[in-house]
């Protein structure tokens, strides 16, 4: 019998932190959240689940790039920052300034790229992935998962360098 | 960890993944959000289980109420809504004139039978669920969806569920207090002859089956009920409207009319068929709304060192203060007999407050605790008498003017908007007063039990 209640206890902060860090704001994060222990719990009815915390993460991470790319197409680019951006601490405001609208215009560009490429990226570069683990949860070789980070920063560039044009 | 995590700092891909990855990340999950991720874990963990088989260690409600997840919230809300069916008819006849639930009761046993079919359209459900009532002699029997009928007996209020497939009996006695006095006797045929067509906007002509019906439009106290006729007999064969359970809106269609076609009545008989588990209940419902807020709220605040719900139907904190296990589905929790009246105030109140209006009529403030004499906590403009009446925070009940009306409230924090009676039912099982039995062979009676085809 799945305990979740532990399981919340002890993956709920990771799971959090990666919904919030890729949305921004708490009410996304929150229903993220939610959405990813119950993809979790089904999942887990079909399969054994060795690592909650990498399937969580995973799911989190999924879950979010799915609902940035939704809500940056009905918002558009230019749009108002997250709510908690001010939140940063130990930073100057300037520095703050500069870093949220760093952020946001990542995220604007993470749900440009392929949701995949999306995924891997977050899963490597925020998250602490390596390639092993990646490709073991994605189903996939070592090599796709190279191709696929490879393809992700390249076009990750691409955008921000736009975006910082349309700004300037 | 990766060690190849490598990036340029300098390039703007590099400062943006800094950014992000640097970036304050605010304490969380917040524990509201623990517990409604717990509270939707468990829900969705008890569905799978339900559809699949009832242990036979499960609680008394979790048999009786085991179906799925859609069914679960039919039964539930005829549960804890005392029977929205004969709400609906009950309140439908009052959309015509206004009468007293007492009164309606005693046009109710005026009429010689009733049929209809009740489609409850509830948020998040694939499909509407649909809900067999038929009343005869003052007994209204209805069939809900797997296997499950309810019968009550108006006059004597006591209510017998039945599951044929489960071989459960849940019998159920009401005493109702605060009933008004001197009821009056009418013709409820003839007034609702009288009153069609008088009081409402006519809103054209429908065809259902074969009947040209013409349709109207009433609105009662800010609840709006769209009612088609039968010109031939100036009855309605339809009748729709929207009613607010637990935060959510439920669309009722009310469908096939029929009044007094023959009906047999051992469909309509409390005996329990022979090789059924049975449990007994007994509670006590009062008419009287501030008695229902005052008994609600002392217990809440019994149970909440002295605090008051968010809202009047809170029924997920409800299901918390009920018992610690309510939310685990494996483990059957006990439910003492304050717990058990706590429920029947609070069901009681959902559709007592039915005709009223949140805001115009009545109000509930939030925020309070026991013991503030001088805070109004609840009040109620009497659509009768028009009189205001306040419920204080030491629990006192008095007229108030309008002048002392406090400001409105503003929209209550739902605490876990997904959670529904039915969750509080599934979990529960009555002790110690239940007392289960079997029904003996030798006392057997025909299975009065007849589950229509499409059941």
């Amino acid at each position: 019998m799945i305990d979740w209640q532990d399981i919340l206890s002890r993956e709920g902060p990771v799971v959090w932190r990666t919904a919030w860090r890729l949305l921004g704001n708490r009410a996304d994060a929150d229903e993220v959240f939610q959405e990813s222990f119950v993809s979790a719990l089904e999942y887990s009815r079909t399969h054994e689940v060795k690592h909650w915390r990498a399937l969580l993460q995973r799911l989190a991470t999924t879950r979010a790039v799915d609902r940035l790319r939704q809500k940056i197409r009905r918002r558009g680019r230019e749009d108002a920052l997250p709510e908690d951006h001010l939140l940063a601490s130990g930073l100057s405001p300037p520095q703050m300034a500069e870093n949220a609208e760093l952020s946001e215009r990542f995220r604007a560009a993470l749900a440009e790229i392929n949701p995949k490429q999306a995924e891997v990226f977050c899963l490597f570069h925020l998250d602490g992935w390596n390639y092993p683990e990646i490709a073991e949860h994605l189903a996939v070789s070592t090599d796709v998962v190279g191709v696929w980070l490879h393809r992700a920063r390249g076009r990750l560039r691409e955008l921000l360098a736009e975006m910082k044009e349309v700004s300037s | 960890m990766n060690e190849e995590n490598q990036y340029d700092e300098n390039d703007v891909l590099g400062r943006s993944i800094s950014a992000l990855k640097n970036a304050h990340v605010p304490a969380g999950p917040s524990s509201q959000t623990t517990a409604d991720t717990l509270a939707a874990l468990r829900r969705a963990a008890g569905a799978g289980v339900l559809q699949k088989d009832v242990t036979p260690s499960a609680g008394f409600f979790q048999k009786v109420l085991a179906m799925s997840y859609l069914h679960r919230k039919a039964a539930a809300l005829i549960v804890a809504a005392g029977g929205l069916s004969v709400w609906a008819v009950l309140l439908a006849f009052g959309f015509f004139s206004s009468v007293t639930f007492a009164q309606v009761a005693e046009k109710l046993r005026d009429i010689k039978s009733l049929t209809y079919s009740a489609r409850m359209t509830v948020p998040g459900a694939t499909e509407p669920m649909v809900i067999k009532s038929e009343i005869l002699g003052g007994r209204m029997r209805n069939e809900l969806p797997g296997s499950t009928v309810m019968i009550m007996d108006i006059a004597t209020s006591q209510t017998l569920i039945l599951n044929s497939a489960l071989k459960t009996a849940n019998l159920t006695k009401i005493e109702v207090t605060g009933q008004p006095k001197a009821p009056i006797e009418r013709d409820v045929i003839s007034e609702m002859r009288s009153l069609v067509g008088k009081k409402g906007e006519s809103v054209g002509e429908l065809k259902i089956g074969n009947i040209k019906a013409k349709g109207f439009r009433v609105t009662e106290s800010g609840k709006v009920m769209t009612i088609w006729v039968d010109p031939a007999t100036d009855l309605p064969v339809r009748m729709e409207t929207n009613v607010e359970i637990a935060g959510k809106t439920t669309n009722i269609t009310m469908d096939d009319l029929v009044f007094d076609a023959p009906l047999d009545e051992k469909r309509f008989s409390m005996e329990i068929p022979a090789g059924y588990t049975v449990t007994k209940l007994t509670g006590s419902i009062s008419l009287n709304i501030e008695e229902n807020v005052v008994g609600m709220l002392r217990i809440f605040a019994k149970k909440s060192d002295g605090k008051f719900p968010v809202k009047l139907d809170d029924w997920y904190a409800i299901a918390q203060l009920a018992s610690a296990d309510v939310a685990n589905v494996d483990k059957p929790a006990k439910l003492d007999s304050e717990s058990q009246q706590l429920m029947t105030y609070t069901g009681s109140l959902t559709s007592l407050l039915f005709k009223y209006d949140l805001r115009k009529t009545y109000d509930y403030l939030p925020g309070h605790k026991l013991g503030e004499k001088d805070a109004i906590v609840f009040w109620r403009k009497d659509l009768e008498t028009g009189k205001l009446m306040a419920v204080f925070g030491d629990l006192s009940t008095r007229e108030i003017t309008k002048e002392q009306l406090p400001p409105p409230s503003k929209d209550a924090v739902q605490s876990a908007p997904t959670v529904v009676p039915s969750e509080v039912l599934m979990k529960v099982n009555i002790a110690p007063a239940a007392v289960k039995l079997a029904v003996p062979a030798s006392k057997a009676v025909a299975d009065p039990v007849k589950v229509q085809p499409g059941n």
